[in-house]
């Protein structure tokens, strides 16, 4: 009878967990040229406010750019172009984890503290970070290069690892520790460095909301 | 008992305005002000308010100089007047007055007794630390990216709600209808693309709904698009705003009434603004035009252009000017000006008039032979040129040279007399340490002035018959500075110099205030009109800020003399100190206020056909405020306000004089949160005391109790169009008996002629004044008010 009760209640975990509505995990704000989704073996284009799901990959043309907000509002990222992502997280109690997979490209990274973990991998290297903002790039040999702006980015292969810390660039090569050294003018590709410095004050939005209080609140946005 | 419950009650109250003032005003200050939040100021007009010409408001932070700003006459059923303290100015505790100008040409300070050194002292609170929403993330939109037009959306993450939504729905509305069907909603996020957003105000509520449909969370906000996607494709960024203001007046009063023989009275002023730039290059320009120019009277009419581009700065038109406090510190320069900014260096210069001419009149006494002429009320042009040059930056150290020539055009007018010419050089500097928690400055400037210049540089054949010896040639340096018997001071001195130092200490929560200041008798700088000559002296003001804001103590101290040099028979001695205290909790109890100053002005004489003097004045001032919600009958946010003030001022060297004045004040401001209504209950005692030590006491006192009560519903309303239409009763007892019935109606609406907002506001207004006391003091007015703002 035992045993049943535990078949039964097998089958329905296993049942519930086929019709379990997958989670999203971030969304796209903001795209320019062809940004591909692969998901569950298909692909598609998709554009600004696509909601992304765990496991998703996406991949940018040439001249494409996609900036995407995690659901938990601790991370923005800005995939650039001809990179591939790879978007996995984990929701552990009321935060969410990233794991994130860049196979190659450019990849920008802005961490709020005290939120989940973030974690990139390459095919090199791993970089750990809490609550920072910086850029990864895999070349196409595999060789991962990391810009710190902000705090301090773990960096790290199998073979060691180094703390790459504000205004520094990790370089981890495959069968090699990482290095870090001070970074150096124009390592950075003007389009990228541009798309992340842009603060271009067009047109000024401000929102008004209340918040738990009561209290009213504003926010500027500016934006294109 | 009931006597001292008498005693305790007359102890809490408060006062902020006299009655023997000619106009009468209601003002309550702020209970606090918020860093780099604007400051909105209004004071509200009870009676007298058609003897006003302008209002100013004077304001400053510690130890600096009050600025003088223009108060905007209000729209509404009482008349009022009102302008805004920038954000970007409040880092520190505020002190303000107002100065109404009134038609007779007298004017009255708000608060009346010595509003310079015992103005309005607002406090600052730190904001809370607003907590955050447990149960909604924006997501978008937000300020980290720059969206293009079609990446507008917004999205909302409910990630932390996510377990709780079993058995639950979720709605959102935007601009008021229902878009759920257009959004992509998850189990822990929203997202809805609008196929386009306008400029304006857009509304956004989302809600999570229990299965009955009751809500379970809810949040809502208004997104405001104030530019058009249309001008992002000029080259140039243009924003800005037309406003026209028209007023109409029309009296009707009986003849004992100030409105007897008053005519009608129109007003309007016009206001455009423009600003924008690209990239390195910002511009920004105004126009403003009122109805009150004349050439009569120097300009009200302001016209500027300013261009900023990186190293370089250029100003056309009215610009105030601003070098130091002893050189030019403000004054409205009509003309052109630069700066140039190389790392440390900057080059500060400008050229234009300071005072225009106007056309005088001349008399012929034709009794005398030959004609005696004389000329009246004219002004000459009066031109100024500066040149600063600044070594450093303001962050950390800086010296600057100041040199500035102010000369009359004599050219510019026939009517008028002693033409002026002066040059006014000086070196400033400051230096800033601990991010400016210490701040030390010091200027000094000295002056020559030519008091009249029309007879000309002096030749040496003037000087032989003058007795005047000079180690260069007048004549070599005319067109720098003309010299003659008219010059002040005839031999550099002390007396023409003007120095200040001033330090500024913040540590600790304590604000440490000094500044010292000398300006000598013959020291002038015409385009610094204000500052007050030959008087020398220093003040200190401390400052305790604690338990984040909410608790404050201040003391100060001041001494003042004139005379510097003795070269008058009277010289004046000003000391006083003042203390103050205030708690302003952030919790829902009453805020307490408590100053006490005491001045002390001697004079002493050296010529025994004057008088001394010896006038002792002490001040206290005692204020509670409580705001709280409560209902009447309907949700109220409600402030009671209870003042009080003592003001002594006795004659201590011949004991003409023994004033004691006493003003109580209880006031009650309910605000209806759901009914368009608001009442106001004021009742206020002033009695005052003149008990000399040889002549009889005389009493006088003043009671009144009044009540408003204003109801301003809605007509009509569609969109963003409304009609409105107000009914104001006021009623007062006591020694000052009226009844007021005030109707207003109202027409408001924000449409679009351009891309961009307009609004139109029409309001046509009637006021029945019935005095009980005597009925020739009644009188009836009718106002209507046009304001058309256009936004680019």
């Amino acid at each position: 009878m035992k045993k049943l009760v535990f078949l039964i209640l097998l089958a329905v975990l296993f049942v519930s967990l086929l019709f379990a509505e997958a989670n999203p995990a971030a969304v796209i704000l903001q795209s320019k040229g062809v940004i591909e989704l692969s998901r569950d073996g298909e692909k598609k284009n998709v554009s600004s406010g696509e909601i992304l799901y765990n496991g998703d990959e996406l991949v940018s043309s040439e001249e494409s750019i996609a900036a995407i907000r995690f659901v938990d509002d601790g991370a923005i990222i800005k995939l650039f172009s001809n990179s591939i992502l790879t978007i996995i997280t984990t929701k552990v109690e009321n935060k969410l984890d990233k794991q994130l997979y860049l196979e190659v490209g450019e990849l920008w990274s802005k961490v709020k503290k005290e939120s989940g973990a973030y974690q990139i991998e390459t095919p090199t290297a791993v970089a750990a970070v809490k609550g920072t903002d910086f850029l990864t790039e895999v070349k196409d040999n595999g060789d991962t290069w990391l810009f710190t702006f902000e705090g301090v980015v773990e960096l790290k292969t199998d073979v060691g690892s180094v703390e790459v810390s504000k205004g520094s660039t990790g370089i981890a090569v495959s069968g090699s520790a990482p290095i870090q050294r001070k970074t150096e003018k124009d390592e950075i590709k003007e389009g990228v460095r541009k798309e992340i410095e842009q603060v271009v004050e067009t047109n000024v939005m401000e929102i008004e909301f209340k918040d738990a209080n009561g209290e009213t609140k504003t926010m500027k946005i500016y934006y294109k | 008992m009931k006597k001292s419950v008498l005693v305790i009650l007359m102890l809490v109250l408060s006062v902020t305005y006299v009655f023997a003032q000619s106009v009468e005003v209601d003002f309550i200050p702020p209970e606090f002000v918020e860093s780099l939040k604007p400051l909105n100021l209004r004071l509200d007009i009870i009676s007298g308010g058609d003897k006003i010409e302008e209002v100013y408001l004077f304001y400053k932070k510690g130890n600096l100089d009050f600025t003088q700003e223009l108060m905007e006459p209000g729209l509404g059923i009482n008349q009022y007047y009102q302008t805004t303290i920038p954000g970007r100015y409040i880092d520190q505790a505020i002190s303000f007055y107002f100065r109404l100008i009134l038609k007779d040409g007298l004017d009255q300070t708000i608060p009346a007794t010595d509003p310079i050194n015992n103005p309005y002292y607002v406090p600052l609170r730190q904001k809370e630390k607003p907590k955050k929403d447990a149960y909604f993330q924006i997501l978008s939109p937000d300020q980290e990216y720059n969206y293009q037009d079609k990446d507008f959306m917004v999205a909302i993450s409910y990630f932390s709600l996510e377990d709780k939504l079993q058995d639950k729905s979720i709605v959102l509305y935007f601009d008021g209808r229902d878009v759920t069907a257009d959004a992509t909603i998850a189990n822990n996020m929203l997202v809805y693309k609008p196929a386009a957003v306008g400029p304006g105000n857009h509304t956004i509520r989302v809600a999570v709904l229990n299965k009955d449909d009751s809500i379970f969370k809810e949040m809502s906000w208004t997104v405001q698009v104030k530019k058009v996607t249309t001008l992002q494709k000029l080259s140039v960024s243009v924003n800005g705003d037309l406003v026209i203001d028209s007023r109409l007046t029309l009296n009707d009063g009986d003849s004992s009434s100030f409105y007897f023989d008053k005519d009608k009275e129109w007003r309007s002023t016009g206001q455009l603004r423009l600003w924008g730039g690209k990239d390195w290059f910002r511009y920004r320009g105004r126009v403003y035009v009122s109805s009150e120019e004349s050439s009569k009277r120097q300009p009200y009419n302001r016209y500027s252009l300013d261009l900023h581009m990186p190293h370089l700065s250029l100003y056309f038109g009215d610009h105030n000017q601003v070098f130091s406090n002893t050189t030019i510190a403000g004054k409205n320069v009509r003309g052109i000006g630069g700066e140039l900014t190389f790392g440390f260096f900057k080059l500060h210069s400008f050229y234009g008039q300071i005072q225009r001419h106007i056309k005088g009149t001349q008399i012929i006494d034709s009794t005398t032979v030959p004609y005696d002429t004389t000329y009246t009320g004219g002004y000459y042009n009066r031109n100024s040129l500066g040149v600063r040059m600044q070594f450093g930056n303001e962050r950390t150290f800086y010296v600057g040279l100041n040199a500035l020539k102010t000369k009359d055009d004599i050219d510019s007018e026939a009517y008028a007399e002693n033409p002026k010419d002066n040059v006014v050089v000086g070196l400033d500097s400051r230096l800033n340490l601990f991010r400016s928690r210490l701040q030390f400055g010091w200027e000094v400037s000295t002056s020559l002035l030519n008091n009249n210049i029309a007879p000309g540089v002096l030749t040496k054949e003037d000087m032989d018959s003058l007795d005047i010896d000079l180690p260069f040639n007048p004549e070599d340096i005319e067109s720098i500075f003309i010299i003659n018997e008219f010059v002040e001071p005839y031999k550099p001195s002390l007396s023409s110099i003007a120095a200040e130092t001033y330090l500024r200490a913040f540590f600790m929560h304590n604000l440490l205030n000094f500044k010292y200041s000398y300006v000598g008798a013959s020291y002038n700088s015409l385009a610094n009109p204000y500052l007050q000559k030959d008087k020398s002296g220093f003040n200190i003001m401390d400052n305790i800020t604690l338990m984040n804001n909410q608790l404050n103590f201040g003391i100060g101290y001041h001494a003042y003399k004139d005379n510097l040099r003795d070269t008058k028979e009277a010289t004046t001695h000003t000391k006083g100190y003042r203390m103050n205290a205030g708690y302003y909790p952030f919790a829902r109890i009453p805020n307490i206020s408590l100053s006490y100053q005491k001045t002390n002005i001697t004079k002493e004489v050296s010529d025994s056909t004057l008088f001394p003097a010896n006038r002792l004045s002490d001040i206290i001032t005692f204020s509670t405020s409580y705001k709280f919600p409560v209902s009447i009958f309907s949700p109220t946010d409600t402030r009671i306000v209870l003042s009080f003030s003592n003001t002594n001022t006795t004659d201590k060297e011949f004991n003409t004089y023994d004033y004691n004045t006493q003003n109580y004040r209880f006031n009650v401001i309910s605000e209806f949160k759901e009914l368009p209504m608001t009442t106001r209950f004021n009742m206020s005692y002033f009695a005052r005391k003149d008990a000399p030590d040889t002549l009889e006491t005389k009493k006088s006192n003043y009671f009144n109790v009044g009540i408003s009560e204003e109801i301003r519903p809605n007509l009509f309303k569609k969109g963003n169009f409304r009609t409105s239409l107000g009914y104001n009763w006021t009623r007062s007892t006591g020694d000052n008996k009226y009844t007021k019935h005030y109707i207003t109606w109202g027409m408001y609406n924000q449409f679009k002629i351009l891309p961009t907002d307009t609004f139109l506001t029409l309001e046509l207004s009637y006021m029945i004044y019935d005095d009980s006391n005597d009925s020739a003091e009644d009188y009836n007015q009718m106002r209507g008010i046009l304001k058309f703002t256009q936004k680019f």
